[in-house]
């Protein structure tokens, strides 16, 4: 797989478009899903993964194979996420009035619901929204590591690695993540359901 | 209670499965016997088990089929754009058209016309530089009314950063000693280690979390922001027991990552103008 991936990255680096259409393809919902998981909104998570894979496109020569190239996009997307957090003080008028519209505004969301009933529906789209508001509350960093641990199913070392911090700080971070989601959270008390880190890791794949 | 706090900072590896075997008893043994702590981590768990519920989007086969030709399109304009700024580069730097003009200006004129160019040019990315950093740290318009029952935060905000500063600036100047051996030699069995104390960590860290709290109130979002870097750098000085020089390296490269020496002089320098201005509410 290493062979392959930094021949791919060879390829790529000298211009190949094919090798770089497979380095996407083989990537694209890894990434798009990382970035959904950080943005919370699948247009901005289109625009942060292609931003992504164009920066991928622009150092690919710096890809020296030491980790997967899944790991080193992992690292860029998380980057560039921050980078956006850090310039544009990431409009939080903007997702207020997203919050306060619900997710009714994401057709994408709509169509998965569609089929459930209306009772459900309601339910479920309430709960969404109480997830995201508990995520806005926070920092960049703290959600990162929270959705790179929980939703993605990565260890305290890559992550760590992902964010240029020791694992001491991941797990600091960590700890306050969900201290802070606990408390917002505090009037949804549902069952913990067969929850486990591998569970993690394969639901969002 | 010392436990306790312990305990909690566990609680995250406990339910994730991440804890030693010894880590497990002693988390499991602690839980069987406190049951605050027992109702915290039960807490955690529910807590986690609604963010599992937290549903993915289903994005249609078209949407993937399409994907790569999406970002293929992006990838070309932004070939193209980059391919005419550098075409406008070249052509600034070189101002006579060689296939146009066949007069040809005498050498000493077209030197002083390149240094009034480039003169020019340093001048406007020196102005965009003062715009970006001032409006990066520019407060609403509001600010003055809203903070003026709260005189006083700005100057906490700045003296927190008077504090971490001197740690900050000698972590970001240290250098490994060239004759290690002989400077540990000469100093009982000590490295220049660059170190501050836990329990002043502790307290920079608690100060850290209240000013994030307030600015967060006041909407400053770039001291906000400011603070939360500040943090993470916070969090690795009192993470960073095992292995110092790793530590120090580090954070000397979060100090250079983040540039957060600079952006805190700027964010003092702007309080200060601030507070002499006649103008201002505060």
């Amino acid at each position: 797989m290493k062979e392959y991936e930094q021949r791919l990255a060879l390829l790529a680096s000298r211009g190949d478009r094919d090798a770089f259409r497979k380095i996407v393809e083989d990537n694209k919902k890894k990434i798009f899903y990382l970035a959904y998981d950080l943005t919370g909104s699948t247009q901005d998570a289109e625009d942060l993964s292609q931003e992504v894979f164009i920066k991928a496109y622009r150092s690919i020569d710096k890809f020296r194979g030491d980790a997967s190239l899944s790991s080193w996009l992992y690292r860029i997307t998380v980057n560039a996420f921050l980078d956006i957090k850090r310039k544009k003080s990431y409009n939080a008028e903007k997702q207020q009035d997203a919050l306060d519209e619900g997710l009714a505004s994401d057709p994408v969301f709509e169509q998965s619901s569609a089929n459930r009933d209306p009772e459900k529906h309601a339910e479920s789209k309430q709960i969404q929204m109480h997830i995201d508001q508990a995520l806005e509350h926070l920092s960049p960093r703290e959600r990162t590591v929270f959705i790179m641990r929980h939703y993605q199913g990565q260890s305290g070392k890559e992550i760590g690695a992902s964010l240029g911090i020791s694992t001491g700080t991941v797990k600091s971070l960590m700890s306050r993540a969900l201290n802070k989601l606990q408390k917002v959270l505090g009037s949804y008390r549902h069952p913990l359901s067969g929850f486990a880190r591998a569970a993690g890791k394969e639901a969002y794949q | 209670m010392k436990q306790c706090k312990k305990i909690n900072q566990l609680m995250a590896d406990a339910v994730y499965g991440d804890l030693s075997e010894t880590g497990k008893r002693v988390f499991q043994d602690h839980i069987d016997t406190c049951p605050q702590c027992a109702q915290d981590y039960d807490k955690i768990k529910k807590t986690l088990g609604v963010m599992e519920q937290r549903e993915r989007p289903e994005m249609s086969t078209g949407f993937w089929d399409n994907y790569y030709q999406r970002l293929e399109e992006k990838l070309d304009h932004s070939e193209k754009l980059e391919s005419k700024e550098r075409r406008k580069q070249l052509s600034v730097a070189q101002p006579h058209d060689f296939t146009v003009s066949t007069v040809h200006e005498p050498p000493s004129k077209r030197r002083w016309l390149t240094y009034v160019l480039a003169t020019a040019a340093v001048l406007f990315v020196a102005a965009g530089i003062a715009l970006y950093m001032s409006s990066m740290y520019e407060e609403d318009e509001g600010f003055a009314a809203a903070t003026a029952a709260i005189p006083s935060y700005n100057t906490a905000v700045s003296d927190h950063f008077d504090s971490v500063q001197p740690v900050l600036v000698d972590y970001a100047n240290y250098t490994p000693s060239q004759n290690k051996p002989v400077y540990a030699a000469q100093n009982g069995g000590e490295d220049e280690l660059v170190t501050i104390g836990k329990s002043a960590i502790k307290k920079l860290l608690l100060e850290n979390q209240m000013l994030k709290r307030v600015v967060a109130k006041q909407k400053n979002i770039p001291a906000k922001q400011l603070l939360e870097e500040l943090e993470v750098i916070l969090l690795e000085l009192e993470n960073g027991g095992d292995d110092p020089r790793g530590t120090r390296q580090l954070i000397k490269e979060l100090i250079d990552e983040y540039d957060i020496l600079f952006k805190m002089d700027v964010y003092k320098k702007k309080r200060k103008q601030k507070t002499l201005s006649p103008t201002t509410s505060l």
